[in-house]
Protein backbone atom coordinates (compact mmCIF):
# COMPACT_ATOMS: atom_id res chain seq x y z
CA UNK A 1 0.00 0.00 0.00
CA UNK A 2 2.48 2.50 1.26
CA UNK A 3 5.05 1.62 -2.28
CA UNK A 4 1.74 1.80 -4.40
CA UNK A 5 1.35 5.40 -2.93
CA UNK A 6 4.90 6.25 -3.12
CA UNK A 7 4.61 5.15 -6.93
CA UNK A 8 1.97 7.48 -7.64
CA UNK A 9 3.32 10.68 -5.60
CA UNK A 10 6.23 10.00 -7.32
CA UNK A 11 5.32 10.17 -10.81
CA UNK A 12 2.84 12.77 -10.25
CA UNK A 13 5.89 14.43 -9.41
CA UNK A 14 7.87 13.58 -12.22
CA UNK A 15 5.02 14.93 -14.56
CA UNK A 16 5.50 17.82 -12.94
CA UNK A 17 9.33 18.48 -13.36
CA UNK A 18 8.46 17.43 -16.70
CA UNK A 19 5.83 20.34 -17.47
CA UNK A 20 8.32 23.07 -15.84
CA UNK A 21 11.37 21.87 -17.63
CA UNK A 22 9.07 21.68 -21.03
CA UNK A 23 8.15 25.24 -19.84
CA UNK A 24 11.17 27.16 -18.95
CA UNK A 25 12.97 25.80 -22.05
CA UNK A 26 10.34 26.68 -24.80
CA UNK A 27 8.88 29.98 -23.19
CA UNK A 28 12.70 31.05 -22.81
CA UNK A 29 13.42 31.51 -26.43
CA UNK A 30 10.29 32.62 -27.74
CA UNK A 31 7.55 34.94 -28.09
CA UNK A 32 5.78 32.70 -25.52
CA UNK A 33 7.70 34.60 -22.50
CA UNK A 34 5.37 37.42 -23.09
CA UNK A 35 2.20 35.84 -22.03
CA UNK A 36 3.26 32.77 -19.82
CA UNK A 37 6.59 34.04 -18.37
CA UNK A 38 9.07 30.85 -17.62
CA UNK A 39 8.80 29.16 -13.85
CA UNK A 40 12.88 30.53 -12.67
CA UNK A 41 10.97 34.47 -13.87
CA UNK A 42 7.81 33.87 -11.84
CA UNK A 43 9.83 32.54 -9.00
CA UNK A 44 12.13 35.31 -9.42
CA UNK A 45 9.36 37.58 -8.96
CA UNK A 46 7.42 36.06 -6.38
CA UNK A 47 10.82 35.96 -4.41
CA UNK A 48 11.04 39.47 -5.40
CA UNK A 49 7.29 41.02 -4.27
CA UNK A 50 6.58 38.09 -1.90
CA UNK A 51 5.10 40.58 0.60
CA UNK A 52 2.51 42.23 -1.79
CA UNK A 53 1.38 38.71 -3.38
CA UNK A 54 1.40 37.63 0.24
CA UNK A 55 -0.89 40.47 1.35
CA UNK A 56 -3.47 40.31 -1.77
CA UNK A 57 -3.81 36.44 -1.17
CA UNK A 58 -4.11 36.70 2.86
CA UNK A 59 -6.78 39.36 1.37
CA UNK A 60 -8.53 37.28 -1.09
CA UNK A 61 -8.42 34.23 1.41
CA UNK A 62 -10.47 36.89 4.53
CA UNK A 63 -13.00 37.46 1.69
CA UNK A 64 -13.66 34.24 0.40
CA UNK A 65 -13.43 32.67 3.96
CA UNK A 66 -15.93 35.44 5.19
CA UNK A 67 -18.37 34.37 2.39
CA UNK A 68 -18.33 31.33 2.77
CA UNK A 69 -19.07 31.38 6.72
CA UNK A 70 -22.00 34.19 5.72
CA UNK A 71 -23.22 31.91 3.44
CA UNK A 72 -23.51 28.65 5.83
CA UNK A 73 -25.03 30.95 8.23
CA UNK A 74 -27.62 31.99 5.82
CA UNK A 75 -28.28 28.60 4.29
CA UNK A 76 -28.41 26.59 7.77
CA UNK A 77 -30.62 29.56 9.01
CA UNK A 78 -33.07 29.46 6.04
CA UNK A 79 -33.17 25.92 6.42
CA UNK A 80 -34.16 26.20 9.80
CA UNK A 81 -36.96 28.42 9.22
CA UNK A 82 -37.87 25.92 6.73
CA UNK A 83 -38.00 22.86 9.47
CA UNK A 84 -40.13 25.08 11.43
CA UNK A 85 -42.58 25.53 8.93
CA UNK A 86 -42.19 22.76 6.67
CA UNK A 87 -44.48 24.27 4.01
CA UNK A 88 -42.21 27.29 3.40
CA UNK A 89 -39.76 24.83 2.03
CA UNK A 90 -41.92 24.41 -0.89
CA UNK A 91 -42.00 27.75 -1.54
CA UNK A 92 -38.69 28.71 -0.97
CA UNK A 93 -36.89 25.90 -3.14
CA UNK A 94 -38.51 26.27 -6.30
CA UNK A 95 -37.36 30.16 -6.03
CA UNK A 96 -33.54 29.24 -5.17
CA UNK A 97 -33.80 26.81 -7.92
CA UNK A 98 -35.14 29.50 -10.37
CA UNK A 99 -32.63 32.08 -8.90
CA UNK A 100 -29.51 29.66 -10.63
CA UNK A 101 -30.37 30.91 -13.92
CA UNK A 102 -28.83 34.02 -13.41
CA UNK A 103 -25.42 33.10 -14.30
CA UNK A 104 -24.13 35.10 -10.42
CA UNK A 105 -20.78 36.10 -11.74
CA UNK A 106 -22.25 38.20 -13.77
CA UNK A 107 -23.66 40.32 -10.33
CA UNK A 108 -20.34 41.14 -9.50
CA UNK A 109 -20.37 44.73 -11.31
CA UNK A 110 -23.42 45.43 -9.49
CA UNK A 111 -22.28 44.16 -6.35
CA UNK A 112 -19.72 46.15 -6.14
CA UNK A 113 -21.07 49.34 -7.29
CA UNK A 114 -23.92 48.87 -4.45
CA UNK A 115 -21.39 47.73 -1.48
CA UNK A 116 -18.47 49.92 -2.75
CA UNK A 117 -15.03 48.55 -3.84
CA UNK A 118 -14.07 47.25 0.09
CA UNK A 119 -13.93 44.46 1.71
CA UNK A 120 -18.09 44.63 1.73
CA UNK A 121 -18.58 43.65 -2.15
CA UNK A 122 -16.29 40.91 -2.30
CA UNK A 123 -17.87 39.28 0.87
CA UNK A 124 -21.26 39.79 -0.33
CA UNK A 125 -20.32 37.92 -4.37
CA UNK A 126 -18.26 35.26 -2.72
CA UNK A 127 -21.19 34.48 -0.25
CA UNK A 128 -23.60 34.42 -3.19
CA UNK A 129 -22.05 31.64 -5.04
CA UNK A 130 -21.45 29.35 -1.63
CA UNK A 131 -25.10 29.75 -0.89
CA UNK A 132 -26.71 27.89 -3.12
CA UNK A 133 -24.68 24.53 -3.17
CA UNK A 134 -25.06 24.07 0.67
CA UNK A 135 -28.68 25.10 1.13
CA UNK A 136 -29.37 22.17 -2.09
CA UNK A 137 -27.61 20.02 -0.47
CA UNK A 138 -28.53 20.27 3.02
CA UNK A 139 -32.53 20.51 1.75
CA UNK A 140 -31.75 17.51 -0.62
CA UNK A 141 -29.97 15.60 2.92
CA UNK A 142 -33.39 16.22 4.67
CA UNK A 143 -35.36 15.13 1.96
CA UNK A 144 -33.25 12.09 2.03
CA UNK A 145 -34.11 10.71 5.22
CA UNK A 146 -35.96 7.62 5.62
CA UNK A 147 -39.37 7.90 6.73
CA UNK A 148 -39.09 4.97 9.06
CA UNK A 149 -37.00 7.82 10.64
CA UNK A 150 -39.23 10.77 10.80
CA UNK A 151 -42.09 8.31 12.01
CA UNK A 152 -39.57 7.65 14.74
CA UNK A 153 -39.13 11.25 15.34
CA UNK A 154 -42.73 11.44 15.74
CA UNK A 155 -42.59 8.84 18.28
CA UNK A 156 -40.56 10.10 20.31
CA UNK A 157 -42.93 13.25 20.67
CA UNK A 158 -39.43 15.70 20.69
CA UNK A 159 -39.29 19.50 20.21
CA UNK A 160 -38.84 20.58 16.91
CA UNK A 161 -34.67 21.88 18.46
CA UNK A 162 -34.53 18.37 19.58
CA UNK A 163 -35.28 17.15 16.34
CA UNK A 164 -32.73 19.23 14.22
CA UNK A 165 -30.13 18.53 16.82
CA UNK A 166 -30.74 14.56 17.09
CA UNK A 167 -32.09 13.76 13.50
CA UNK A 168 -32.01 16.79 10.84
CA UNK A 169 -28.42 17.85 11.05
CA UNK A 170 -26.22 14.85 11.45
CA UNK A 171 -28.47 12.83 9.57
CA UNK A 172 -28.21 15.54 6.45
CA UNK A 173 -24.40 15.86 7.56
CA UNK A 174 -22.83 14.01 4.62
CA UNK A 175 -25.00 15.81 1.83
CA UNK A 176 -24.04 19.39 3.77
CA UNK A 177 -20.28 18.56 3.69
CA UNK A 178 -20.37 17.97 -0.24
CA UNK A 179 -22.18 21.11 -0.34
CA UNK A 180 -19.31 22.91 1.58
CA UNK A 181 -16.47 21.51 -0.86
CA UNK A 182 -18.32 22.55 -4.15
CA UNK A 183 -18.70 25.95 -1.63
CA UNK A 184 -15.20 25.84 -0.75
CA UNK A 185 -13.86 26.45 -4.57
CA UNK A 186 -16.55 28.68 -5.34
CA UNK A 187 -16.09 31.16 -2.34
CA UNK A 188 -12.13 31.71 -4.12
CA UNK A 189 -14.13 32.39 -7.61
CA UNK A 190 -16.35 34.63 -5.91
CA UNK A 191 -14.04 36.87 -4.31
CA UNK A 192 -11.48 37.29 -7.24
CA UNK A 193 -14.49 37.49 -9.79
CA UNK A 194 -15.48 40.74 -7.62
CA UNK A 195 -11.95 41.91 -7.09
CA UNK A 196 -11.98 42.21 -10.72
CA UNK A 197 -14.53 44.80 -10.87
CA UNK A 198 -12.52 46.86 -8.55
CA UNK A 199 -10.69 46.55 -5.41
CA UNK A 200 -7.63 48.10 -3.64
CA UNK A 201 -5.92 45.19 -3.31
CA UNK A 202 -6.41 40.92 -4.29
CA UNK A 203 -5.49 38.26 -6.34
CA UNK A 204 -8.51 39.53 -8.56
CA UNK A 205 -6.77 42.86 -8.90
CA UNK A 206 -3.31 41.68 -9.49
CA UNK A 207 -5.25 39.09 -12.16
CA UNK A 208 -6.53 42.17 -13.51
CA UNK A 209 -3.63 44.28 -13.33
CA UNK A 210 -1.77 41.58 -15.50
CA UNK A 211 -3.66 41.46 -18.04
CA UNK A 212 -3.67 44.72 -18.32
CA UNK A 213 -0.29 45.50 -18.44
CA UNK A 214 1.14 42.68 -19.80
CA UNK A 215 3.03 41.31 -16.82
CA UNK A 216 3.32 37.52 -17.26
CA UNK A 217 5.21 36.84 -14.15
CA UNK A 218 2.29 38.70 -11.81
CA UNK A 219 0.09 36.63 -13.78
CA UNK A 220 1.75 33.65 -13.55
CA UNK A 221 2.09 34.23 -9.60
CA UNK A 222 -1.59 35.33 -9.44
CA UNK A 223 -2.54 32.10 -10.90
CA UNK A 224 -0.48 29.62 -8.83
CA UNK A 225 -1.95 31.69 -5.95
CA UNK A 226 -5.51 31.09 -6.41
CA UNK A 227 -5.15 27.78 -6.90
CA UNK A 228 -3.46 27.15 -4.00
CA UNK A 229 -6.16 29.29 -1.70
CA UNK A 230 -8.35 26.85 -3.63
CA UNK A 231 -7.01 24.16 -2.80
CA UNK A 232 -6.36 25.48 0.90
CA UNK A 233 -10.19 26.00 1.26
CA UNK A 234 -11.16 22.60 -0.16
CA UNK A 235 -8.30 21.06 2.56
CA UNK A 236 -10.15 23.27 5.17
CA UNK A 237 -13.51 21.40 4.42
CA UNK A 238 -11.76 17.91 4.26
CA UNK A 239 -10.04 18.20 7.70
CA UNK A 240 -13.41 19.13 9.48
CA UNK A 241 -14.90 16.27 7.71
CA UNK A 242 -12.10 13.97 9.18
CA UNK A 243 -13.18 14.96 12.54
CA UNK A 244 -16.39 13.97 12.35
CA UNK A 245 -15.74 10.26 13.58
CA UNK A 246 -15.46 6.76 12.44
CA UNK A 247 -19.69 6.66 11.65
CA UNK A 248 -19.04 9.43 8.85
CA UNK A 249 -15.94 7.49 7.26
CA UNK A 250 -18.10 4.33 7.15
CA UNK A 251 -21.02 6.27 5.66
CA UNK A 252 -19.29 8.16 2.78
CA UNK A 253 -16.50 5.83 2.10
CA UNK A 254 -17.51 2.32 2.52
CA UNK A 255 -20.57 2.35 0.79
CA UNK B 1 -60.68 -4.82 26.28
CA UNK B 2 -57.12 -4.36 25.29
CA UNK B 3 -57.89 -2.93 21.36
CA UNK B 4 -61.01 -1.98 20.25
CA UNK B 5 -61.30 -0.78 16.52
CA UNK B 6 -64.79 0.11 15.97
CA UNK B 7 -66.36 0.66 12.35
CA UNK B 8 -62.69 2.20 10.68
CA UNK B 9 -62.87 3.84 7.41
CA UNK B 10 -59.76 5.12 5.98
CA UNK B 11 -59.12 5.88 2.45
CA UNK B 12 -56.57 8.16 0.38
CA UNK B 13 -58.47 11.48 -1.06
CA UNK B 14 -55.86 11.51 -4.25
CA UNK B 15 -56.53 8.66 -5.43
CA UNK B 16 -59.47 7.59 -3.98
CA UNK B 17 -58.73 4.26 -3.16
CA UNK B 18 -60.14 3.08 0.27
CA UNK B 19 -58.14 0.72 2.24
CA UNK B 20 -60.49 0.05 5.11
CA UNK B 21 -64.53 0.55 5.16
CA UNK B 22 -66.04 -0.24 8.23
CA UNK B 23 -63.51 -2.43 9.60
CA UNK B 24 -64.55 -3.70 13.01
CA UNK B 25 -62.61 -5.56 15.80
CA UNK B 26 -62.05 -6.39 19.46
CA UNK B 27 -60.07 -7.96 21.94
CA UNK B 28 -58.71 -8.41 25.34
CA UNK B 29 -55.50 -10.87 24.43
CA UNK B 30 -52.33 -8.50 25.25
CA UNK B 31 -50.71 -9.86 22.10
CA UNK B 32 -52.41 -9.84 18.88
CA UNK B 33 -50.62 -10.43 15.45
CA UNK B 34 -52.08 -8.78 12.05
CA UNK B 35 -51.40 -11.31 8.92
CA UNK B 36 -52.22 -10.64 5.54
CA UNK B 37 -51.17 -10.69 1.30
CA UNK B 38 -48.88 -7.55 0.53
CA UNK B 39 -51.00 -4.51 0.43
CA UNK B 40 -54.04 -5.13 2.24
CA UNK B 41 -53.44 -2.65 4.68
CA UNK B 42 -51.31 -4.19 7.85
CA UNK B 43 -48.91 -1.37 8.05
CA UNK B 44 -51.16 1.36 7.58
CA UNK B 45 -53.38 0.06 10.65
CA UNK B 46 -50.48 -0.12 12.72
CA UNK B 47 -50.03 3.34 12.13
CA UNK B 48 -53.47 4.66 12.46
CA UNK B 49 -53.70 2.28 15.80
CA UNK B 50 -50.66 4.65 17.49
CA UNK B 51 -51.50 7.75 15.48
CA UNK B 52 -49.13 8.06 13.26
CA UNK B 53 -51.55 8.47 10.87
CA UNK B 54 -54.01 10.94 11.49
CA UNK B 55 -56.87 12.57 9.51
CA UNK B 56 -55.99 15.18 7.17
CA UNK B 57 -56.92 16.89 3.72
CA UNK B 58 -54.84 14.14 2.09
CA UNK B 59 -57.61 11.53 3.67
CA UNK B 60 -60.40 10.35 4.99
CA UNK B 61 -60.24 8.65 8.21
CA UNK B 62 -63.31 8.09 10.58
CA UNK B 63 -64.02 5.15 13.70
CA UNK B 64 -63.51 4.54 17.25
CA UNK B 65 -60.20 3.12 18.41
CA UNK B 66 -57.92 2.68 21.68
CA UNK B 67 -55.46 0.31 22.80
CA UNK B 68 -55.62 -0.07 26.59
CA UNK B 69 -58.38 3.03 26.54
CA UNK B 70 -55.83 5.20 25.15
CA UNK B 71 -56.98 6.73 22.04
CA UNK B 72 -54.39 7.02 18.79
CA UNK B 73 -54.77 10.60 19.57
CA UNK B 74 -53.04 10.29 23.47
CA UNK B 75 -50.92 7.10 22.38
CA UNK B 76 -47.82 9.21 21.12
CA UNK B 77 -48.40 12.56 23.59
CA UNK B 78 -47.89 10.27 26.58
CA UNK B 79 -45.07 8.68 25.00
CA UNK B 80 -46.91 5.39 25.38
CA UNK B 81 -46.00 3.95 22.30
CA UNK B 82 -42.93 1.59 21.08
CA UNK B 83 -42.66 1.21 17.81
CA UNK B 84 -40.19 -1.05 15.79
CA UNK B 85 -40.03 -0.72 12.39
CA UNK B 86 -39.30 -3.16 8.86
CA UNK B 87 -36.19 -0.97 9.12
CA UNK B 88 -33.54 -0.84 11.89
CA UNK B 89 -34.16 3.01 12.06
CA UNK B 90 -30.43 3.19 13.72
CA UNK B 91 -28.84 6.74 13.40
CA UNK B 92 -25.49 5.63 11.61
CA UNK B 93 -23.89 8.82 13.95
CA UNK B 94 -24.54 6.82 17.45
CA UNK B 95 -22.91 3.68 18.64
CA UNK B 96 -24.57 0.78 19.82
CA UNK B 97 -24.74 2.15 23.83
CA UNK B 98 -26.00 5.57 22.18
CA UNK B 99 -28.79 4.55 20.14
CA UNK B 100 -30.08 1.99 22.48
CA UNK B 101 -30.41 5.14 25.45
CA UNK B 102 -31.60 8.06 22.54
CA UNK B 103 -35.22 7.46 23.37
CA UNK B 104 -34.36 8.29 27.71
CA UNK B 105 -32.30 11.12 26.29
CA UNK B 106 -35.02 12.38 24.04
CA UNK B 107 -37.62 11.94 27.03
CA UNK B 108 -34.99 13.04 29.99
CA UNK B 109 -35.98 9.69 31.43
CA UNK B 110 -33.14 8.23 33.86
CA UNK B 111 -30.42 6.28 32.05
CA UNK B 112 -30.64 3.50 34.72
CA UNK B 113 -31.30 0.24 32.63
CA UNK B 114 -29.54 0.50 29.54
CA UNK B 115 -26.16 -1.73 30.74
CA UNK B 116 -28.54 -4.59 31.78
CA UNK B 117 -30.16 -4.07 28.17
CA UNK B 118 -27.46 -4.24 26.34
CA UNK B 119 -26.45 -7.20 28.49
CA UNK B 120 -30.26 -8.88 27.62
CA UNK B 121 -29.64 -8.49 23.79
CA UNK B 122 -26.42 -9.75 23.95
CA UNK B 123 -24.57 -7.31 22.78
CA UNK B 124 -22.00 -6.34 25.69
CA UNK B 125 -19.08 -6.53 23.98
CA UNK B 126 -20.13 -4.47 20.57
CA UNK B 127 -21.46 -1.36 22.87
CA UNK B 128 -18.83 1.07 21.13
CA UNK B 129 -19.25 -0.18 17.72
CA UNK B 130 -21.31 1.42 15.34
CA UNK B 131 -24.39 0.34 13.26
CA UNK B 132 -22.11 -0.27 10.08
CA UNK B 133 -20.06 -2.56 11.80
CA UNK B 134 -23.02 -4.47 12.69
CA UNK B 135 -24.88 -7.67 11.15
CA UNK B 136 -28.63 -7.26 10.26
CA UNK B 137 -29.06 -9.68 12.99
CA UNK B 138 -27.04 -7.54 15.54
CA UNK B 139 -28.50 -4.29 14.23
CA UNK B 140 -32.39 -5.42 15.19
CA UNK B 141 -31.44 -6.22 18.19
CA UNK B 142 -30.01 -2.99 19.01
CA UNK B 143 -33.21 -1.44 17.53
CA UNK B 144 -35.67 -4.65 20.18
CA UNK B 145 -33.45 -2.85 23.20
CA UNK B 146 -34.40 0.73 22.34
CA UNK B 147 -37.68 0.13 21.39
CA UNK B 148 -38.02 -1.52 24.97
CA UNK B 149 -36.23 0.48 26.80
CA UNK B 150 -38.99 2.84 27.79
CA UNK B 151 -41.01 0.19 28.88
CA UNK B 152 -43.69 0.96 26.48
CA UNK B 153 -47.13 0.18 27.23
CA UNK B 154 -48.25 -0.37 23.51
CA UNK B 155 -45.74 -2.12 21.75
CA UNK B 156 -46.67 -2.20 17.92
CA UNK B 157 -43.88 -4.38 15.87
CA UNK B 158 -44.15 -3.76 12.05
CA UNK B 159 -42.44 -6.48 10.22
CA UNK B 160 -39.27 -6.07 12.74
CA UNK B 161 -37.82 -9.39 11.88
CA UNK B 162 -38.31 -9.28 7.66
CA UNK B 163 -34.72 -10.36 5.60
CA UNK B 164 -33.37 -11.57 9.03
CA UNK B 165 -32.65 -15.58 8.72
CA UNK B 166 -34.20 -18.61 10.77
CA UNK B 167 -31.30 -18.47 13.52
CA UNK B 168 -31.35 -14.68 13.97
CA UNK B 169 -35.29 -15.04 13.85
CA UNK B 170 -35.27 -17.42 16.88
CA UNK B 171 -32.90 -15.70 18.66
CA UNK B 172 -35.02 -12.26 18.20
CA UNK B 173 -38.33 -14.26 19.32
CA UNK B 174 -36.33 -15.34 22.58
CA UNK B 175 -34.87 -12.03 23.36
CA UNK B 176 -38.44 -10.38 22.87
CA UNK B 177 -40.12 -12.94 24.85
CA UNK B 178 -37.77 -12.11 27.73
CA UNK B 179 -37.84 -8.50 27.59
CA UNK B 180 -41.46 -8.91 27.13
CA UNK B 181 -42.34 -10.63 30.09
CA UNK B 182 -40.66 -8.14 32.05
CA UNK B 183 -42.87 -5.62 31.14
CA UNK B 184 -45.77 -6.68 29.83
CA UNK B 185 -46.49 -4.29 27.09
CA UNK B 186 -49.76 -4.91 24.75
CA UNK B 187 -48.35 -5.91 21.22
CA UNK B 188 -49.59 -5.44 18.04
CA UNK B 189 -47.57 -7.58 15.27
CA UNK B 190 -47.57 -7.27 11.56
CA UNK B 191 -46.24 -9.59 9.54
CA UNK B 192 -45.90 -12.31 6.93
CA UNK B 193 -44.42 -14.60 8.21
CA UNK B 194 -47.79 -16.79 9.74
CA UNK B 195 -45.12 -19.03 12.29
CA UNK B 196 -43.89 -15.81 13.84
CA UNK B 197 -47.69 -14.40 13.79
CA UNK B 198 -48.58 -18.01 15.71
CA UNK B 199 -45.38 -18.05 18.33
CA UNK B 200 -45.81 -14.67 19.35
CA UNK B 201 -49.36 -13.76 19.89
CA UNK B 202 -52.64 -15.50 21.03
CA UNK B 203 -55.15 -13.64 18.84
CA UNK B 204 -54.32 -13.43 14.94
CA UNK B 205 -56.56 -11.39 12.30
CA UNK B 206 -56.20 -12.18 8.70
CA UNK B 207 -56.86 -9.57 6.78
CA UNK B 208 -57.99 -9.58 3.11
CA UNK B 209 -56.29 -7.96 -0.02
CA UNK B 210 -59.65 -5.34 0.63
CA UNK B 211 -58.77 -4.41 4.15
CA UNK B 212 -61.53 -7.07 5.43
CA UNK B 213 -61.14 -9.47 8.23
CA UNK B 214 -60.89 -13.04 6.69
CA UNK B 215 -61.16 -14.63 9.90
CA UNK B 216 -59.84 -14.54 13.48
CA UNK B 217 -57.98 -16.93 15.59
CA UNK B 218 -57.70 -17.03 19.48
CA UNK B 219 -54.96 -19.51 20.79
CA UNK B 220 -55.22 -20.63 23.87
CA UNK B 221 -51.84 -21.85 24.53
CA UNK B 222 -49.49 -19.79 26.82
CA UNK B 223 -47.22 -17.37 26.04
CA UNK B 224 -44.06 -17.29 25.90
CA UNK B 225 -43.85 -20.30 23.27
CA UNK B 226 -40.64 -20.07 21.91
CA UNK B 227 -39.15 -21.75 24.78
CA UNK B 228 -41.32 -24.83 24.27
CA UNK B 229 -39.28 -27.42 22.92
CA UNK B 230 -41.70 -27.72 19.67
CA UNK B 231 -43.03 -24.17 19.75
CA UNK B 232 -45.13 -24.49 17.00
CA UNK B 233 -46.77 -27.90 18.70
CA UNK B 234 -50.53 -28.38 18.32
CA UNK B 235 -50.46 -24.64 15.91
CA UNK B 236 -49.49 -26.49 12.49
CA UNK B 237 -53.71 -27.13 11.38
CA UNK B 238 -54.07 -22.91 12.26
CA UNK B 239 -51.10 -22.09 10.38
CA UNK B 240 -52.32 -24.32 7.19
CA UNK B 241 -55.58 -22.57 7.68
CA UNK B 242 -54.29 -18.96 7.86
CA UNK B 243 -52.22 -20.27 4.45
CA UNK B 244 -55.32 -21.47 2.88
CA UNK B 245 -57.45 -18.10 3.43
CA UNK B 246 -54.44 -16.11 2.34
CA UNK B 247 -53.68 -17.77 -0.92
CA UNK B 248 -58.02 -18.40 -1.88
CA UNK B 249 -58.41 -14.51 -1.14
CA UNK B 250 -55.26 -13.48 -3.08
CA UNK B 251 -56.43 -15.89 -5.94
CA UNK B 252 -60.12 -14.13 -5.96
CA UNK B 253 -60.43 -11.63 -8.66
Amino acid sequence: MKNKSIIKYGFLLAILFLVLFLWENFAKDSDLRIFISTPSASINYFINNWENLFNATATTFIEAFVGLIVATIFSFTIIIICLFIPKLLDIVLPIMVTSQIIPLITLSPLIVLVFDIGIKSKIVMAALLCFFPIFINFANGINLIQKSIMELMEIYHISKIKQIRYFYFPLSLPSIMSGMKVSATFAVVGAIMAEFCGSKIGLGKNLFLASKRLNPELMITSLVLSAILGGLFYLLITAIESQLGKWYKQTNFEK
Amino acid sequence: MSIIVHNLSFAFNKTGKTIFNNLSFETSCRSIAIVGPSGCGKSTLLRIICGLIKKSSSNTLCGNISVNNISPSQMIQTNSVGFMFQEDTLLPYLSVIDNIKLPLLLQKRALTDVSQYVEKVGLSTDVDKYPRELSGGMRTRVALARTLITHPAILLLDEPFTGLDEYWRNTLYRELETLRSEINPFTALVTHHIEEALLLSNFIMVLGKNGNVLKEFSISKKLPRVFNEDPMDGLRGIQREIQTLIIEDSNEK
